[in-house]
């Protein structure tokens, strides 16, 4: 009787053991699970920290033995100029060369349709023969297919479902990852050609320009030649087309000469200085003496001109844009034609002044005033000169000052065009 | 205007060269033009002009290096060297050195040549 209460009390205990055994090793394995989880996030939490694809690969590479532990580890992405398929290997021994990845059977099969492939036994594929265990996880983005992820190991039936779970919980955090990484490449590719563009026909218009006025002044002096020699015995209709010649050298003389400042504005190496303004003035008057003599134009230029910091060439090129467009905008009835150079400080911000060119010409309409400072602008009742680049190479130079700009004006009354820059303060 | 200057004027660029050389002929002057830099300075030499009109950009030697070679000359001391440049910032160093007597910007004029003739020579 005792005998077959302990038999009887045996087998319970042993069943309950049993059922111990198989909760213990279940809860293991869920624990051995979520261990690799958590350790999938981890490498994508390293991973989206990278926007540099070397590092992200490395990382990965790094840090996924754990994970699967295989004996090779490739990825295959896409190359950036030839677009063809490559095949990068992380961990393990190379692998021979393959002209068209797509035409693999493993590896091909997974680019071509985008799933996954999980192998026990082999392949009688060439591209990882001596690894049974296979898995391979496309990668993909938005619907792209960025490549896939390979992973292979010697010994075979090494990896099972779960195995398969973890590594496209990993594919998930590395295509995106993949993805900005080769978008970010891609900009700054992008951004170096455009650079470098940008600086050789900065280079060739500089050249262009500068080469030009060697012919420039042959057809120049020419007339002038011919006019001095023989102005006296040349039917008027000759010395008139020779005039016109020589205005049409002239206006292309004031196109080049913009194009050179322009160019010069691009250039880093101009450095911003101490300006003594009433120099400047005086020289951008300078320019325009004849035609202010002959319009009998009244310039006021005041007392008070304050040094400021800027770049002599540059400033001296705004007042004579100014004074040209005070010119040009006199009005042909205008009796008493007056332009007035003054400083001022109203509307300024600390340490800055405004330089104003104040005309009693016709004004400009409010309208008009905003295309002003565009290139290419030109109001329809002036004549141009120049490719009409005056205003906007104004805005471009106080854009390279770090100044600032505009113009006051009604029409009927005239208009005051203005910059202000800061004050070169001389106790510095 | 009487012919007793001469100038000479050293350019590369044959059409520039005669240009000026006309110009120079307008004003009085019995002109002559270089246009091989490297030869200039045997037929400023042998010619000794009292004005010499220098084109900065040339090759093989340049209008530097023949400015150089100019003021380093005993018997060139006294004549008298206008630059001409089509690089205002280069104008600009140049002036700076006092290697040149004058520095011209491209496009020249007439008035001009006219004035740094008298202004140079003291002539008209």
């Amino acid at each position: 009787m005792a005998q077959k209460f302990v038999s009887s009390r045996s087998l319970e205990t042993l069943e309950r053991e049993e059922l111990v055994g198989k909760v213990r090793s279940l809860l293991a394995e869920a624990d051995a699970l979520s261990s690799r989880i958590s350790a999938v996030n981890e490498i994508g939490v390293a991973i989206n920290r990278e926007l540099n694809l070397n590092k992200i690969v490395a990382t990965v590479g790094r840090q996924a033995k754990w994970l699967l532990d295989f004996d090779h580890l490739s990825i295959c992405l896409r190359d950036e100029e030839t677009r063809d398929w490559q095949v990068r290997v992380l961990y393990g021994e190379p692998i021979s060369p393959v002209d068209d990845w797509t035409q693999t059977e493993t590896l091909g099969k997974v680019l071509l349709t985008n799933q996954p492939l999980l192998l026990k036994d082999g392949t009688s594929a060439t591209f990882l023969a001596d690894y049974p265990s296979q898995i391979m996880i496309p990668l993909t983005t938005d619907g792209k297919s960025l490549g896939a992820i390979v992973f292979a190991c010697k010994t075979a039936s090494k990896y099972n479902t779960d195995d398969m779970r973890i590594a496209y919980i990993l594919s998930l955090q590395l295509s995106p990852a993949i993805r900005n990484a080769q978008v970010l490449h891609q900009l700054e590719r992008t951004q170096q050609e455009l650079k470098l563009r940008v600086e050789e026909l900065d280079a060739y218009s500089h050249t262009i320009a500068h080469d030009l006025k060697s012919p420039l002044t042959s057809v120049m002096l020419s007339g002038e030649i011919v006019l001095m020699k023989y102005a006296d015995v040349l039917p008027q209709d000759a010395v008139e087309s020779i005039n016109l010649m020589r205005d049409s050298a002239s206006q292309m003389s004031s196109m080049v000469d913009q194009l050179l400042m322009l160019a010069r504005l691009q250039d880093l190496d101009e450095m911003i200085t101490t300006v003594n303004v009433r120099y400047t003035v005086d020289r951008a008057v300078a320019r325009f003496a004849p035609i202010i003599e002959e319009k009998n134009v009244t310039l006021q230029i005041a007392d008070k001109l304050p040094d400021v910091l800027g770049h002599a060439q540059w400033v001296e090129e705004i007042f004579a844009n100014y004074i040209s467009n005070a010119i040009k905008y006199m009005g042909a009835d205008n009796f008493s034609p007056c332009i007035k150079v003054y400083s001022s400080d109203e509307l300024i911000g600390d340490g800055f002044i405004r330089y104003n060119v104040q005309d009693n010409g016709v004004g400009i309409s409010a309208e008009a005033q905003e295309k002003l400072f565009e290139m290419f602008t030109r109001l329809h009742t002036v004549k141009a000169e120049g490719l009409g680049l005056g205003l906007s190479i104004v805005k471009r130079i106080m854009g390279r000052l770090n100044g600032r700009l505009g113009v006051e004006s009604t029409p009927g009354k005239g208009s005051t065009f203005w910059f202000a820059l800061p004050i070169a303060d001389k106790r510095k | 205007m009487v012919a007793e200057y001469t100038a000479i004027v050293v350019d590369d660029d044959d059409t520039l060269g005669t240009v000026f050389k006309m110009g120079l002929e307008l004003l009085g002057f019995t002109a002559h033009h270089v246009s091989d830099s490297r030869t200039a300075i045997t037929e400023i030499e042998r010619l000794q002009s009292d004005l010499i009109v220098l084109d900065m950009n040339m090759p093989h030697v340049t209008g530097k290096e023949v400015l150089q070679q100019i003021r380093e000359h005993e018997s060139l001391a006294a004549a008298k060297v206008i630059i001409v440049t089509a690089n205002a910032r280069a104008a600009e160093e140049l002036e700076q050195t006092n290697l040149a007597d004058l520095v011209l910007v491209k496009p020249v004029t007439m008035s001009q040549i006219k004035d740094m003739a008298s202004r140079l020579i003291g002539i008209e």
